[in-house]
């Protein structure tokens, strides 16, 4: 068995090889916030922290994440009181069909937890691989600037 | 997934077993039945497409597989080290000027917290952009395999003895690098300045990837013998801007440091 911290809850998962993190997450813990999209570590939909730093659930093992803390969409916020990133991406109308959010959301949490006020350009880079055909970036980078200053005032 | 339909995501992969040796030893003796896993970027995209092997053996527990270190003037940089580790990692920047700049557009930021450099070299992809630049930085391969331990010349990579296992790079100190990847997929440029040589390498463009001292952009060009001729671009328009590309690569390593 491979043991995990999954969104700050101990958990167990099967230890076969061939598991793959991101079909594990949405078919045996019902995590579906993250979208298996093009199954090839291109597009970003499927991003999950692995020890806060951006992974791609479709192209990780479950044993490759042992003793690791994972964190998923899931674990930010709540439907009556959303994490400061999902308020600006609300406010920022930093989304249309959702199917990129979740990624796009872990990708620039991660950023934020080590590097609490990045230019523009850092909000770029680190939005970089994580894909989006609705909305055309402007709206998503105003969110995650704005969620930065939220988010020094009260923190989350 | 109904029969008949063809599923574009959620591939699964076919059962294999999983070998977790902890000594180079033990790893040598499992490389004929098992090979090599890492961050496994490459692996799973081989499975995903049917091709599961029946083992593989989780490399990264190996001692100094994972480890970047100074030995004297070389650089070692142990072969389950990541693209990210490299990208972070001061003295890599300290030993080869402007790796920074050129690292932190490869791949994405997934890709590189995963993906390493002994799975870069393995997968003997000729588009990667590692093989140019280390070919440029005239880097050694240290290999093992059963009769022991021993560097290459990077350049002999595709002819490392069967059944060795990559566990390192080297590279020596004191280099300025740029690569010119403007032009991608048609045609790139790896560049390292040392001291007064430049050594250049070429991919994408020629029938494998090259490197050869960089005095005149023109004779640069003229050892290269096989452009290649397809949907990306024509042979005419590859052996056209390569003398461009060369030049600005030795005008940008020749500017004084700090202005590049």
């Amino acid at each position: 068995m491979t043991q995990l911290v999954l969104n700050g809850r101990a958990v167990t998962a099967p230890a076969d090889p061939q598991l793959l993190l991101g079909l594990w997450l949405r078919d045996s813990q019902g995590l579906t916030g993250l979208k298996l999209a093009c199954d090839q570590g291109v597009c970003g939909a499927c991003t999950v922290l692995v020890n806060d730093q951006p992974m791609g659930a479709c192209h990780l093992f479950v044993w490759q994440v042992e003793g690791q803390r994972v964190e998923t969409i899931e674990s930010l916020g709540s439907p009556t009181r959303l994490h400061p990133l999902q308020q600006a991406f609300h406010d920022h109308g930093a989304l249309q069909c959702g199917f990129c959010t979740p990624g796009m959301i872990l990708a620039a949490l991660a950023l934020l937890r080590v590097n609490p006020h990045p230019t523009r350009e850092e909000v770029q880079a680190a939005l970089s691989g994580n894909l989006c055909r609705c909305t055309g970036y402007r709206p998503i980078i105003d969110a995650v600037l704005a969620a930065a200053e939220a988010m020094a005032e009260s923190p989350p | 997934m109904a029969d008949g339909l063809i599923a574009r995501s959620r591939h699964r992969i076919g059962p294999f077993h999983l070998h977790r040796p902890s000594s180079l030893a033990e790893a040598l003796d499992l490389l004929p039945t098992a090979a090599p896993i890492a961050g496994g970027v490459e692996w799973v995209e081989v499975m995903k497409r049917g091709g599961t092997p029946a083992a593989l053996q989780d490399i990264t527990k190996l001692p100094d597989l994972a480890t970047i270190r100074q030995e004297g003037e070389w650089l070692r940089l142990g072969a389950a080290v990541t693209h990210r580790q490299l990208l972070i990692d001061p003295i890599v920047e300290g030993a080869v000027g402007g790796f920074r700049h050129v690292w932190r557009e490869i791949g994405n930021p997934r890709i590189r917290a995963q993906g390493t450099l002994g799975g870069n070299l393995a997968a003997s992809n000729p588009v990667y952009d590692l093989l140019p630049v280390l070919l440029a930085l005239e880097a050694q391969l240290e290999v093992a395999d059963a009769s022991g331990t021993q560097c290459l010349p990077i350049q002999a990579l595709a002819q490392r003895p069967r059944h060795s296992l990559i566990l390192a790079v080297r590279v020596r100190a004191g280099a300025q690098l740029v690569f010119d990847r403007s032009l991608r997929p048609v045609i790139g440029i790896a560049a390292v300045r040392r001291e007064s040589s430049i050594q250049a390498a070429i991919v994408w463009a020629q029938a494998e990837v090259r490197a050869a001292p960089l005095d005149d952009p023109a004779d640069w060009c003229d050892q290269l013998p096989h452009w290649v001729d397809d949907a990306h671009g024509t042979a005419i328009y590859r052996a056209a801007v390569a003398p461009v590309l060369a030049a600005r690569a030795r005008a940008r390593l020749l500017l004084p440091v700090g202005a590049a």
